[in-house]
């Protein structure tokens, strides 16, 4: 696990998809972060492991999705997205049923993570 | 202990969360005990305090007037997300002639702005300090 970097910033997904616009504003933020040539990472928390769904259908409720915009993460060289290992277990998923690469992280890995990062927002 | 600089992020909305006013008497204290606010940035649902149309009771702290006022007095940039913003009604008399608009409600004082104004200032400040709901 690459948790000995720190970020400039940390933006952490707490809520489900399909809810409010709170994880588009926060991927909004990553985006932009990285064009500053800051030091971008992504941690997935809880129900925010939902996020990374592969099948999610937002068009059927007449919504817009962040799909697109996770798959552009890479694009803007985004590409250290950690997640909640207890949260992947309590919604029986796997890094590999996931959108993207993704690193599988315990509490104490969570905890450095936030501790060593210059900022943290939490959407 | 050191001053610091300090760039506020306000992302509740006013009278729906305390994010407004718990940062308005954070940014006094941090004033008075002689720390500097580079800005303060409005995100998510904390763009509506800049509805220059709000009219809370009298007998109601006016939450709008009060960072108006902390800013003149201060010199404190109010920078609102435009992104966040317009989709939430609070629009500038530039943006509104863009979009075919008749009306405007972007409150005096505030800036719509990009998130590159919360980027760099998250960059160059000592502290950001957020305000969620």
């Amino acid at each position: 696990m690459k948790a000995s970097n720190s970020f400039d910033l940390l933006v952490v997904f707490t809520q489900p998809p399909l809810t409010a616009s709170l994880a588009k504003e926060g991927l909004d933020l990553s985006l932009v972060n990285s064009t500053f040539e800051q030091q971008t990472g992504l941690i997935f928390l809880g129900a925010g492991v939902l996020q990374l769904h592969p099948n999610q259908q937002p068009d059927i409720l007449a919504l817009k999705g962040t799909q697109a915009m996770l798959q552009a993460l890479g694009l803007y060289d985004i590409n250290q997205l950690f997640v909640d290992e207890q949260a992947l277990l309590d919604y029986s998923l796997t890094t590999a049923d996931l959108l993207l690469p993704t690193e599988s992280c315990n509490p104490l890995q969570l905890q450095k993570l936030l501790a060593t990062s210059r900022n943290v927002l939490t959407f | 202990m050191t001053d610091k600089t300090l760039v506020l992020n306000i992302c509740g909305a006013p009278y729906a969360s305390l994010a407004p006013l718990s940062a308005l008497r954070f940014a006094k204290a941090a004033l008075a005990t002689g720390h500097k606010i580079q800005r303060v940035f409005f995100y998510q649902e904390g763009v509506t305090l800049a509805n220059g149309l709000s009219c809370p009771p009298q007998d109601e702290i006016n939450l709008t007037k009060e960072w108006q006022k902390l800013a003149a007095e201060h010199q404190v940039e109010l920078a609102v997300c435009v992104a966040a913003a317009l989709k939430r009604g609070i629009i500038d008399a530039k943006e509104a002639a863009r979009y075919g608009l008749e009306q405007h409600n972007l409150a005096e004082g505030f800036v719509l702005t990009g998130l590159g104004q919360l980027v760099d200032g998250m960059a160059n400040a000592d502290r950001t300090v957020t305000f969620n709901s």
